[in-house]
């Protein structure tokens, strides 16, 4: 890294992004989901579970963007359930450009990568659904190595609004697709959250299997050919306590060894 | 030779130097890695901290942009060597840490350090709670009124987050150097570590975790050890305070933990850090 790239800041801009691409052969990951999926607490969630150690085998390197994690882990925390106090807390004013986070495989001989976390609010969230014009004006999509669309598995509980939450995905996905920034190569990964309540005894004859029966066959039949792959995740993250290292995050850590061991795209921005 | 002393407030700084300059006037070299030849125009200040610590007393800074340079002569191995360990209220650190950038008061200092004393008090080693990705499993949506939200202020950072800050702005003020920094990470009150252990870094491998991976990870920037301190010997309150300030040589109230060995020698890790 160089000495400009030392110096913190809470949030890295487009063009610093850029530097640190080029840099730390880092890769972009950018969060998509329906209303209320969670970005911020999905951002935050990952950035906290070093706070315990490693996770699969990666450990903390560096972060440019402390601040900024901190800034998300402070709203992630104040979250009080109600959909309104959720993951859209952030506002197009409160958003910059990207989290740094900088990363090492303790297992792989020691190789360190970096993941940019394009941060961008939950407004923009809505505009994307609506507008392929306002997904070709967003920066981190045409920068983007992974599309990673969260899925709110309480939303997938609910039978009277879980076709609501495939059709917004299906509209984001096709709008980010058809927007045209998107670069050849993109890595799609489909993360489900809160997986343990549509295990939980109440949620298992139906959403569980709607999941497994009707989303993930849908996606994959709808997009998987659109992009260098389409992966399905399920996270069931709870919070633990510090003897309970080894259950933090289930499904987190198998999603950030999959952006991590994926190298970026070479291919340059098309559209 | 420079050493920085960094950390936030009342994380041991002054006690710790207190009782380095107490140990390195008294000892002889077969008692202490480093014992003092000369002193500089400072020594009343050294004087003062050492005074109070011996007392069992809080050093009160008066001013928080009052720095001394804090020079000496040591003698280590034989070899008499000149430095300087400026005393920095831990409030710089601090503003630091919040503005990514050095005070004007720091930024030589650090640049030019030829090692870092890093403080951190035990009680401050604290993990933030975990983020669910979820929220608590009820079964249900909670429905509770929306919690008022303060202003997010960076002082509510953890710790080890504002001290992997501190170290990341060490790395750009040292980069010129091209070679790693090496590092002294000293948990202070380290009597109050329960339960007891004489493995300080396996200690903060679990509960500065963020900062221990940072540290690991960064050879090519830092080299570092970690030590459990105790420069006062225990909370001086009541009878442990009588007991503790009765001894007849009051250095040996000190406790220097590092690598599972425990010594009274509280001037090794200036040693360690200086390469001496």
């Amino acid at each position: 890294m160089t000495s400009s790239s030392l110096v913190a800041t809470p949030f890295l801009s487009s063009a610093q992004g850029e530097e640190v691409k080029a840099d730390e052969n880092a890769q972009v990951v950018f969060l998509i989901g329906p209303l209320h999926s969670g970005k911020t607490t999905a951002v935050a969630s990952i950035y906290s579970a070093f706070f315990y150690g490693p996770v699969a085998d990666l450990s903390f390197v560096w972060s440019r963007t402390l601040l900024g994690f901190e800034n998300r882990a402070y709203l992630a925390r104040t979250s009080s359930g109600s959909p309104s106090m959720g993951a859209e807390r952030t506002s197009r004013s409160e958003t910059g450009g990207y989290l740094h986070l900088r990363l090492q495989d303790d297992g792989n001989g020691q190789v360190q990568r970096t993941l940019l976390f394009a941060d961008w609010s939950g407004e923009e969230s809505r505009d994307l659904m609506n507008s392929r014009d306002r997904a070709a004006a967003l920066e981190g999509l045409k920068a983007c190595d992974h599309l990673a669309i969260l899925l709110d598995g309480q939303r997938v509980k609910d039978t009277m609004d879980r076709q609501n939450v495939l059709d917004e995905t299906i509209q984001l996905l096709r709008s980010c697709l058809d927007s045209g920034v998107l670069k050849s190569g993109v890595h799609a990964s489909v993360v489900l959250s809160k997986w343990d309540i549509l295990k939980s005894k109440a949620g298992r004859t139906s959403g569980a299997a709607w999941v497994s029966d009707t989303v993930e066959p849908t996606l994959e039949a709808l997009f998987s050919d659109r992009f260098a792959s389409l992966t399905f995740f399920r996270v069931s993250a709870r919070s633990a306590p510090l003897s309970s290292v080894n259950t933090r995050s289930a499904g987190m850590g198998a999603l950030l060894r999959h952006w991590f061991d994926r190298p970026p795209t070479i291919s340059g921005i098309t559209g | 030779m420079r050493v920085v002393m960094l950390g936030m407030p009342e994380a041991g700084k002054s006690t710790f130097l207190g009782a380095l300059w107490h140990s390195a006037n008294r000892a002889v070299p077969e008692e202490a890695a480093l014992t003092v030849r000369a002193v500089g125009p400072d020594s009343e200040y050294l004087n003062k901290m050492s005074h109070a610590w011996l007392n069992g007393e809080t050093f009160d800074r008066t001013d928080m942009n009052e720095t001394r340079p804090n020079t000496m002569t040591l003698r280590a191995d034989g070899q008499d060597n000149e430095v300087m360990i400026p005393d920095f209220s831990g409030e710089l650190s601090k503003k630091a840490y919040r503005e990514a950038q050095w005070p004007p008061q720091l930024a030589d200092a650090v640049a030019e350090a030829d090692g870092v004393l890093l403080f951190v008090h035990l009680e401050d080693l604290t993990s933030p709670s975990l983020i669910a990705w979820v929220e608590e499993v009820s079964g249900e949506t909670s429905q509770e009124d929306p919690i008022p939200q303060e202003p997010w202020d960076p002082d509510d950072a953890p710790t080890v987050v504002k001290l992997v800050g501190l170290l990341e702005l060490v790395a750009a003020s040292q980069e010129k150097k091209n070679r790693p920094i090496r590092v002294a990470l000293i948990i202070s009150a380290w009597d109050l570590v329960n339960p007891a252990t004489d493995d300080p870094a396996g200690w903060f491998s679990e509960r500065g975790a963020l900062l221990a991976q940072f540290l690991r990870n960064n050879t090519d920037k830092f080299e570092h050890t970690i030590y459990g301190i105790s420069a006062q010997g225990g909370v001086l309150s009541g009878a442990t305070r009588k007991r503790l300030l009765g001894y007849k040589k009051p250095s040996n109230r000190i406790r220097v933990v590092v690598q599972g060995a425990e010594s009274h020698d509280i001037t090794a890790p200036l040693k360690w850090v200086l390469s001496i």
